[in-house]
């Protein structure tokens, strides 16, 4: 074979590989970047506003994380075809199957507020008043899931990931060094003071925000309700790879633009502030970041309302698919409508605690979190149920690993924000 | 009227109670029997898991309590 039939032969071979991954890609790919939600927004922002560029290290740190736990729902929902709450029926029982179930209902609608805070915060700067931003949404969302089918429900979603990347061309819009990002993201090191309580907690956020419940939850069910099957493991895999690669990206890319402009401003404390601060230096930055976290927040949403209609239409046998028509499974699209509508409501209720919601966010996730990794890691070395697919064993340690380092401070967070002086 | 209204709020309420409770019941029948074979790490592994969530709830009652004061 002459060069020019190798090459012909290599781009063919490769143009099949792309087309195939085009069509198994999504889970994945959604629920990475939905990872970036409107909490993990604010904690990007301001984690740059405090620190500038110096925990980019711990962001690049967090890929193989959020990779090696999501991947493991790709092969337990292609193999059992079950949802994760389901799994967890069958498996373990109906005692943890429904602290699973109702612990996961609470702390998605917990979640769920929290992104409606964000998202009306976000609009709230561009003059869209609260309650018109979230009838927006919960029309949008409504629309997205009216035709039936959940090819067109991806696509959908697949928009509003694109959106998530508007922190790469602000990154270029505020001109960094390079040489400065590149060293703090591959040299691990503390700023200037040292390792202070301050900094372990936003280690514990940030931990906090790359491994959520729901996303174990949602990818799975999104895996069995997509039909992927065990011959599309691999590209389920490769899908969740280049989601977890994005996720660090858009992290990072955050923490740059607001590292460049907003460091040593260390009152920011939200994603908003930081974006309102931001238009004051540079209009056009300050428009991407609030542009960027009303889209965050709203793939969060319709990640986590997806994620609880789903596991309570596994439990209680209800048609369940993003395929059906709204008269097919109307529990389904009832529940899912219900979730957005209370949530958006109780933004709008004056004086609503806000600020204890998000704190019981972080808490209540906690009490999810080691169950629902603990189950996985056992699901997966199910050999009668798993069969090949199981756990290797170089798998087992870096899961086991990585699962107790996440309860550990995952835990010690939780702790953190109920008694803030507990480790001075 | 609001007789009329009143019953259709009540039986309404009463039936959507019992379907539900009907509902739960055939589920924790469904699950009785765990699938998963209880070997001793697993066995260890959700015990632990059981102590964890005991310790962060009394701690939570612990705030809550805390806060009312």
């Amino acid at each position: 074979m002459n060069f020019w039939a190798k090459l012909f032969y290599g781009y063919r071979k490769f143009a099949k590989a792309i087309k195939i991954y085009l069509l198994i890609a999504g889970p994945g790919l959604i629920v990475m970047l939905a990872d970036n939600d409107a909490g993990g927004i604010t904690t990007y922002s301001v984690t740059g506003s405090k620190y500038g560029y110096n925990l980019l290290w711990f962001l690049v740190l967090l890929l193989p994380v959020a990779y090696f736990v999501q991947e493991m729902t790709v092969r337990l929902g292609a193999v059992t075809k079950r949802g994760h709450a389901e799994a967890i029926f069958h498996a373990f029982g109906s005692f943890w199957g429904w602290f699973s179930l109702l612990d996961l209902i609470l702390t998605d609608w917990l979640t769920l507020v929290t992104e409606f805070i964000g998202m009306t915060a976000a609009l709230h700067i561009f003059g869209i008043p609260p309650v018109i931003t979230i009838i927006l949404v919960a029309i949008v969302m409504m629309l997205m899931v009216i035709k039936g089918s959940y090819w067109t429900w991806e696509k959908i979603a697949f928009l509003f990931c694109a959106v998530n990347l508007v922190y790469i061309p602000a990154v270029f819009l505020v001109h960094p060094s390079v040489h400065d990002v590149l060293y703090n993201s591959v040299v691990p090191h503390f700023p200037a003071g040292g390792f202070t309580n301050e900094i372990f907690f936003f280690l514990m956020a940030n931990i906090g925000t790359t491994i959520a419940p729901w996303m174990v939850f949602f990818q799975q069910s999104a895996v069995v309700d997509k039909g992927m099957l065990e011959k599309d493991i691999t590209w389920g895999k490769v899908d969740t790879f280049i989601g977890s690669f994005f996720t660090v990206l858009v992290a990072i890319f955050c923490i740059v633009v607001t590292g460049t402009l907003l460091y040593g401003r260390p009152e920011i404390e939200s994603a908003a502030q930081a974006a309102t601060a931001l238009m004051a230096i540079n209009h056009n930055v300050g428009t991407l970041l609030a542009i960027g976290l009303f889209d965050a927040g709203f793939l969060g949403a319709i990640c986590i309302s997806l994620a609880s209609s789903w596991a309570f239409g596994e439990v209680f046998g209800w048609a369940h698919s993003l395929n059906l028509k709204i008269r097919e499974a109307p529990w389904f699209y009832a529940s899912y409508l219900f979730a957005l509508v209370t949530a958006g409501a109780v933004v709008l209720i004056p004086g609503a605690p806000l600020v204890l919601i998000t704190l019981f966010v972080q808490v209540i996730a906690v009490t999810l979190l080691p169950a629902a990794l603990v189950f996985l890691i056992i699901l997966l070395n199910d050999e009668d149920v798993m069969g090949k697919y199981k756990n290797t064993l170089t798998q087992n340690v870096i899961n086991i690993f990585i699962v107790t380092v996440i309860i550990v401070l995952s835990t010690l967070y939780a702790l953190t924000a109920l008694f803030p002086n507990i480790f001075s | 009227m609001i007789k009329k209204f009143n019953y259709f709020i009540k039986s309404g309420t009463s039936n959507f109670v019992k379907n539900t409770a009907n509902e739960i019941r055939a589920i924790n029948t469904k699950y009785k029997v765990p699938h998963t074979k209880m070997t001793k790490g697993i066995k260890f592994s959700l015990i632990m898991l059981r102590v964890y969530l005991i310790v962060l709830i009394l701690i939570l009652f612990y705030k809550f309590l805390t806060l009312l004061r």
